[in-house]
C-alpha cells in the first residue's frame, strides 16, 4: 500500500479583489468582486513508502497548499488524499504522531530558549520516553553537527543552523511521512549541502517517506529520483528525474574549441549559437541533427576539442514553466473575456 | 497532563528572558496605585470623612489589594501573542501536533501569572506595612481561602475573555481595537476607576450580573470581607457561570475560526 495516495486533490481559493485607490476601499466595504483561484486543481499522485518525491514548480504553482493539505492545515474543495490509511484534515492523534511539516520559512522553536528546551517541549507532547528520545536526539545531533549549539538560544543561532535545529524538532519523535517545504531557502550553498546531505542520509537509514519542495534544482537533483512538477495547479510531469531531458529538452549542446575564431554568423549554419569566446563556441542543436552536425564541424572547423551535452535539468525546467505560464495567462485571459467576475456583499 | 506541565515550565523560564521587562512593569504598577492615592487624598481632605461607605483607609485598602489582584489575575501580553501566533500562521504547529491550543495558552498564561504575584509581592508587602494603619486584610485563614478561590476564578474568567477577544485574529487583521474596548469597559465597570458600589443602587445591582465585575469587583469584596455570606454564595455562582461562559465560547470560536483557517467549504 502506498504511503502517500492523492485523488483528485482540488483547492480553490476565493480572493477579493480591490478596486484600486481609496474610493475603491470604500465601495469594497459593501460590495466586494471575488475571483476563485485554483491553488491545486485535480492532483493526483502516490508516493511509495521510504521514497524520497521532489515537488517542482515556481511560486504560487500550488505546492504548498498540497502540502498543507496533505499534513491537515487545509481542507480541499474537493478530491480525497490518506497517508498512512489516514485523512489528514481529520486531524486524529494516531496521524499527528506520525508525521512532520518543517517550513522553511516558519520558526516553530521557543526563539528566547536554547533549541534543547524546545526538544524537551516535544518530548512531552509526543510522549516519548526519555531512553528512545536521548537516542533519537544523539542521532540527529551528529549527523548534523550541533552538539556544541544545544544550549545556544536559538535567536543566536545562524538561519543554517536554525534550520538544522528544526529539522531535529521535526524528526524526534520518528515521523514515518516527513514534508519538507523549501528546507534550504536563504541557506548559504554549504549550509544547503550539509541539509541536503543530512536529508538523504536520514531517508535512507530510516526509510521515511519525505516530499520535498525547493526552488533550488540542486537540491532536487542531489536527493530525487522521482520529480513530480506542479505549474498552476496542474500536474503536468510526474516520472524520474532523467526522463524530463528526455522528453522535454529537444536539443543538445555542443561545446567546442577551434584553433582559430569563427565568426558568430558562420555558425549559425550549424545551429543557435549560445556562446562564442575567443574560439570557444557553444551550439544549441537538435536532437536529432546532432551527429550530422558534429560530422559536418569537424570537417570544416579546425576544432581541437569537442564536448557533446545534455541542456542542464535547471534550463529545461525553466524553459518549461516560461512557455506553460505564456500559455496559462493565454488561456487566462481568455477565461476573463468569457466570464465577467462574480459579485458577492459583505 | 505532563506536557502541560513542562509548557509551564518553558513559560516560567521564557518570562525570566525578560527579567528587565517584567521588573520595570511591576514597578510600574503602581504609579496608578499612588495616582489613586493622591486622587482619594484629596476627596478624604480631612480624616472621618466618609463617601458612599468608603473613607480613606478602605479606599487605600482597596486599591492596593487591586494591584495585587491585576498581577495575580490579568494577562499581560496574552491576547495580541496568541493574534499574532494565528496571523502570523504559527499556530499551524498546534495543528500538526497531539496538543491543545487552548490548554497550552493557559499554562503559558498561569507561569507568567506565578512570576508577576511572585515579583509584586514584595513591594506590596512593603506598601502595605507602611500602610498598617489603614489597611485591612482578612484576618482568618477561611477568608484568605475564600479570597484565593475568588482570585483563582477571577484569573480563569479574564484568560477567558482574552482568548476569545483574541480569536477575533481568524477575520481581522489587527485586534487592538475591540482588545481596547473590552478594556475600557472592564476598567469602568470591573472597579479599577473608584469601588463599584459608589455607584447609584439600580446601576450596581444591573452590573452585578456583567462579567466584568466578577474579574475585579467581586474578588475584593470578598478579600475584604465586604461580603456577606449570601452575597458571596451568590457571588460564586456567577463568577462560575462566566467562565464556563467564555471557556465553551473560547471552543466555539476557535472552531469556527479554524473553519475560516483550513477554509472549510472554502
Amino acid at each position: 500500500m502506498p504511503a502517500i495516495e492523492v485523488h483528485g486533490l482540488t483547492k480553490a481559493f476565493r480572493t477579493y479583489k480591490k478596486i484600486p485607490g481609496f474610493l475603491g476601499a470604500i465601495r469594497g466595504l459593501w460590495s466586494r468582486a471575488y475571483t476563485a483561484t485554483l491553488a491545486a486543481n485535480d492532483v493526483c499522485f502516490s508516493i511509495h513508502e521510504g521514497e524520497l518525491v521532489g515537488f517542482l514548480g515556481p511560486n504560487g504553482a500550488g505546492k504548498t497548499t498540497v502540502l498543507k493539505m496533505l499534513s491537515g492545515l487545509l481542507y480541499p474543495t474537493r478530491g480525497t488524499a490518506t497517508v498512512l490509511g489516514h485523512i489528514p484534515w481529520e486531524r486524529e492523534n494516531a496521524y499527528r504522531r506520525q508525521f512532520a511539516l518543517v517550513m522553511g520559512q516558519k520558526n516553530q522553536l521557543w526563539w528566547d530558549l536554547p533549541a534543547h528546551e524546545s526538544f524537551e517541549l516535544n518530548r512531552e507532547i509526543y510522549g516519548i520516553e526519555r531512553k528512545t528520545f536521548q537516542k533519537k536526539l544523539d542521532e540527529l545531533v551528529d549527523l548534523l553537527e550541533m552538539r556544541e549549539k544545544l544550549n545556544v538560544m536559538v535567536r543566536e543561532l545562524s538561519l543554517g543552523e536554525r534550520m538544522k535545529m528544526e529539522l531535529i524538532a521535526a524528526l524526534l519523535h520518528s515521523p514515518r511521512v516527513l514534508f519538507l517545504d523549501e528546507p534550504t531557502i536563504g541557506l548559504d550553498v554549504i549550509s544547503q549541502q550539509k541539509v541536503r546531505q543530512f536529508i538523504r542520509e536520514y531517508n535512507e537509514r530510516h526509510r521515511v517517506t519525505i516530499l520535498l519542495t525547493s526552488h533550488y534544482m540542486a537540491d532536487i537533483e542531489a536527493l530525487c529520483d522521482r520529480v513530480i512538477i506542479i505549474h498552476q495547479g496542474n500536474i503536468f510531469f510526474d516520472g524520474r528525474l532523467s526522463e524530463i531531458v528526455n522528453r522535454f529538452a529537444d536539443s543538445k549542446l555542443i561545446h567546442f574549441q577551434c584553433s582559430d575564431e569563427p565568426s558568430t554568423s558562420a555558425m549559425e549554419r550549424f545551429g543557435s549559437v549560445l556562446e562564442n569566446i575567443s574560439g570557444h563556441v557553444r551550439l544549441k542543436v537538435q536532437r536529432a541533427n546532432v551527429l550530422k552536425v558534429c560530422k559536418q564541424l569537424l570537417e570544416e572547423v579546425p576544432i581541437t576539442d569537442l564536448n557533446i551535452e545534455e541542456i542542464p535539468i535547471d534550463d529545461v525546467i525553466r524553459e518549461i514553466f516560461s512557455q506553460q505560464s505564456a500559455l496559462g495567462s493565454r488561456k487566462l485571459a481568455e477565461q476573463r473575456a468569457q466570464s465577467a467576475p462574480r459579485k458577492a456583499g459583505g | 497532563m505532563r506536557k502541560y506541565l513542562h509548557v509551564l515550565n518553558i513559560g516560567l523560564q521564557n518570562t525570566f528572558v525578560y527579567r528587565w521587562n517584567f521588573l520595570l512593569r511591576c514597578l510600574f504598577s503602581f504609579v496608578p496605585f499612588l495616582g489613586a492615592i493622591y486622587l482619594w487624598g484629596a476627596v478624604f481632605n480631612d480624616p472621618g470623612k466618609k463617601l458612599a461607605g468608603y473613607d480613606m483607609a478602605s479606599t487605600i485598602s482597596y486599591f492596593l489589594a487591586l494591584i495585587f489582584l491585576d498581577s495575580v489575575a490579568s494577562p499581560t501580553e496574552d491576547d495580541f501573542q496568541i493574534a499574532g501566533e494565528i496571523r502570523d500562521g504559527l499556530i499551524n504547529q498546534f495543528l500538526l501536533k497531539p496538543v491543545n491550543y487552548f490548554t497550552y495558552r493557559f499554562c503559558l498564561f498561569w507561569s507568567s501569572r506565578m512570576i508577576y504575584t511572585a515579583v509584586t509581592l514584595i513591594p506590596i508587602v512593603c506598601v502595605a506595612y507602611l500602610s498598617r494603619k489603614y489597611a485591612v486584610f482578612p484576618l482568618t485563614l477561611d477568608q484568605w481561602a475564600l479570597a484565593g478561590t475568588a482570585a483563582f476564578l477571577s484569573a480563569c474568567l479574564q484568560f477567558g475573555m482574552a482568548y476569545c477577544t483574541a480569536l477575533l485574529a481568524f477575520w481581522l487583521l489587527d485586534i487592538s481595537a475591540p482588545t481596547f474596548i473590552v478594556f475600557s469597559i472592564e476598567f469602568a465597570l470591573g472597579g479599577h476607576l473608584f469601588p463599584l458600589d459608589m455607584m447609584p443602587a439600580p446601576l450596581y445591582q444591573a452590573i452585578r450580573f456583567l462579567p466584568f465585575y466578577y474579574e475585579y469587583f467581586f474578588p475584593l469584596q470578598v478579600f475584604l470581607a465586604k461580603a456577606s455570606p449570601q452575597e458571596m454564595l451568590q457571588g460564586f455562582v456567577v463568577q462560575i457561570f462566566w467562565v464556563i461562559f467564555f471557556f465553551v465560547l473560547g471552543q466555539a470560536i476557535w472552531r469556527a475560526g479554524l473553519r475560516k483557517y483550513t477554509a472549510v467549504g472554502g
